[in-house]
């Protein structure tokens, strides 16, 4: 089937950025608006993305039986949350970005963003989070939470939770104010909560842009489940984000010893204060090298940063390259795991440490801006394998301490992380399937390169925070230990509530097919 | 000795063969240039690109009949709207080495207005 104002390909072997999903055939990759043909130009944008999307659309729900459509983001996902069979839709075109016009803000969201400044902004879901740092920076604007790195695109990227450290902001989801999903051929709906922040003028304008029939849909339970929607209540069309005046984040890198009560004040109830006098940090995060010896003065790195006024003109990340080539990270992967079973624990830990510390300078911070803060990522793709577990914060000395120890038992038996363990922080999310349960939680999250000890690794800190009796959830978009047992325990009533607002969302079983998937159906929330 | 210096000429014959098989089976350059159907403007600055990354500085050498030599695999680039990325030579020493060219990815224009009646200025 021709599909109007896109280009399909048949792929042979489609990776992911990590390859855990590894050289899989795409029958139909599917990238609208990614013609270059002038005669496309006559139509303008949004509506030939439109038209794109209802052919395909119609494609996968006409289908018998209806063929399942994922639509890729940076493809940083590591978990099964993104797991592409028959088609493929890249949604790279998708990439407008435009504040919303002043007069479709209702007065009450006025006057509740005036105290930070936010000015909302509609983002088009391919957007690249290095593209939006960019449009907005030069623009005296931005985000005030990203990930660490900044290669995922903005629907991708909230579809699983993806996170910072900022203290007092949560996750991106919770900077997001409206959602814009495509849910059947011609038909969008925009959610926002019943407060509602946009007049449907904001609505009408969508649906006069691409020629969608757009509702204005002011729900709370539909748009805390759009916040974080494992990609599966229908195409992200756009997003409005609240952005806030351009800011510079500045601080310091400070080396502790596992030893030091400091580092335990930080990790059990950020305070900080041992560190640096100044009040709360806007953003305070954590590096511990398991392998240190306790007193080892550089077992972890703590970095605090403070926001402040622009100090100079708007400036991008550097470009940054891979550190080590794909290959020499795989045949590090070989080669440590045969190192681990022929050094004494000792002398391998020794030996990651002095690259640890080679890695993680001690150092003042900044000022950057925080595209610059959080740029491009410096890892190798092809190569690694995560885990990120979340509990609430009043655990935060137990639980980090049982993976410490758990990774510590599993190299007495040979098995080595080749990372370090990176510690975050944040406030519960309202959104329903927002990772962050407790009023306060931390992020432990289990980076290595891929050998063949990283699952066994995996299990070993899942299995320690359930002897040390810690409830904890995980990343969707890293490896995970989720049940459906575990998905109803964690998130209890929400879950259900996620069910339910996606069956509203998506009434039929066909387009409830499209837009499912294994894992949904694994976790009981299909 | 007079054994061991005829096991070195052997040596030496052995290698030129293959030198010589590699020579007469392999494209030594590689030419990667714009579809020729596609006019843009008259050739321009040559540079050298230094290899580890450094900057490119214009070429000393002007030599036209460079664009034209023997052993020359020949590849067309693609049309990339917001330019190339990079390119990827995969196993150049081989007779036709696989030639991969990344564009850039098109990305916002800047930050739109809204305009009245739907689209953005
Ligand atoms: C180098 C690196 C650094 C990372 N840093 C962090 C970090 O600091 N914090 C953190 O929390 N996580 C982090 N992650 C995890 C990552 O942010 C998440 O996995 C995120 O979801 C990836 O976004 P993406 O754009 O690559 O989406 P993908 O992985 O491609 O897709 C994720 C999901 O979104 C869906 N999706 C994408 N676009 C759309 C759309 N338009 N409509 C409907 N569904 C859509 C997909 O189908 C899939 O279900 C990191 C990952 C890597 C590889």
């Amino acid at each position: 089937m021709p599909f109007r104002f896109t280009q399909e390909d048949a792929l042979t072997a489609w990776s992911n950025f990590h390859h855990t999903i590894h050289q899989r055939p795409i029958a139909h990759y599917l990238t609208p608006d990614g013609l270059s043909d002038t005669a496309s130009l006559a139509t303008p944008a949004p509506r030939r993305q439109a038209a794109a999307l209802d052919d395909i659309l119609t494609f996968c729900l006409r289908a018998l039986p209806p063929k399942r459509l994922v639509t890729v983001g940076g493809t940083w996902s590591m978990s099964d949350v993104l797991d592409p069979l028959e088609v493929v839709l890249d949604p790279r075109a998708f990439h407008q970005v435009a504040t919303v016009e002043p007069s479709m803000l209702t007065p009450a969201y006025r006057a509740s963003a005036a105290p930070r400044g936010g000015v909302p902004v509609l983002v088009q879901g391919g957007t690249k989070m290095r593209d939006l740092n960019e449009v907005l920076g030069k623009a005296g604007l931005a985000l005030q939470t990203s990930g660490a790195n900044d290669g995922h695109r903005l629907a991708g990227c909230i579809a699983t939770g993806t996170h910072g450290s900022a203290l007092g902001i949560g996750a991106v989801h919770d900077t997001v104010l409206a959602v814009v999903l495509v849910t059947a051929p011609g038909q969008a709906v925009l959610l926002q909560p019943s407060q509602a922040s946009f007049t449907p003028a904001l609505a009408a304008w969508v649906q006069a842009s691409t020629g969608l029939a757009v509702k204005d849909d002011p729900d709370d339970v539909r748009f805390a489940a759009a916040q974080v929607a494992l990609g599966a209540l229908g195409f992200v069309h756009s997003v409005v984000v609240e952005a806030v005046p351009l800011y510079e984040l500045v601080g310091t890198v400070v080396p502790l010893a596992q030893t030091d009560p400091r580092l335990w004040a930080v990790a059990g109830r950020l305070d900080t204060s041992g560190l640096d006098a100044r009040p709360t940090p806007y953003h305070v995060g954590v590096l511990v090298n398991p392998y240190a010896t306790p007193s080892r003065p550089t077992g972890a790195f703590v970095t605090l940063l403070w926001k402040q006024a622009p100090t100079r003109p708007f400036a991008g990340p550097s470009a940054a390259s891979a550190m080590v080539a794909t290959d020499t990270s795989k045949l590090l992967s070989a080669l440590v795991p045969v190192a681990g079973t022929l050094l004494p624990p000792p002398v391998m830990e020794l030996i990651l440490s002095s690259i640890i510390d080679g890695q993680y300078a001690t150092s003042a911070v900044g000022p950057l801006f925080p595209g610059q803060a959080f740029g491009p990522t410096t890892l190798a793709p092809g190569n690694g394998r995560s885990t990120e577990v979340v509990f609430d914060l009043a655990h935060g000395v137990r639980g980090l301490t049982a993976i410490v120890e758990a990774l510590r038992a599993q190299a007495r038996q040979g098995r080595y992380l080749l990372g370090i363990l990176g510690v975050r922080f944040g406030p519960k999310s309202k959104a329903l399937l927002g990772m962050a349960r407790a009023p306060m939680n931390m992020y432990v999250e289990v980076p290595s390169l891929g050998t063949v000890h990283t699952s066994a690794i995996q299990q070993a800190c899942w299995q320690a925070l359930r002897d040390a009796g810690i409830p904890f959830t995980c990343h969707w978009g890293q490896e995970h230990a989720l049940t459906a047992a575990g998905v109803t325990a964690a998130y209890g009533a929400d879950a259900a509530r996620w069910v339910a607002a996606r069956r509203a969302l998506l009434p039929t079983a066909a387009q409830q097919q499209v837009f499912g998937s294994p894992m949904l159906t694994r976790l009981g929330l299909d | 000795m007079g054994d061991s210096s005829e096991r070195g000429h052997m040596r030496r014959a052995w290698l030129c063969s293959v030198v010589l098989a590699v020579g007469l089976g392999c494209a030594r350059h590689v030419w990667i240039g714009r579809d020729p159907k596609q006019f843009i403007g008259p050739a321009g600055t040559t540079l050298r690109c230094p290899a580890g990354g450094g900057a490119c500085t214009t070429d000393p050498v002007v030599d036209a009949a460079r664009w034209n030599q023997s052993r020359t695999a020949r590849y067309q680039l693609p049309q990339c709207p917001a330019g190339i990325e990079g390119i990827l030579i995969e196993n150049a020493d081989c007779p036709e080495p696989n030639v991969v060219v990344q564009c850039v990815e098109p990305g916002p224009d800047g930050l739109g207005t809204m305009l009245a009646d739907g689209g953005v200025r």
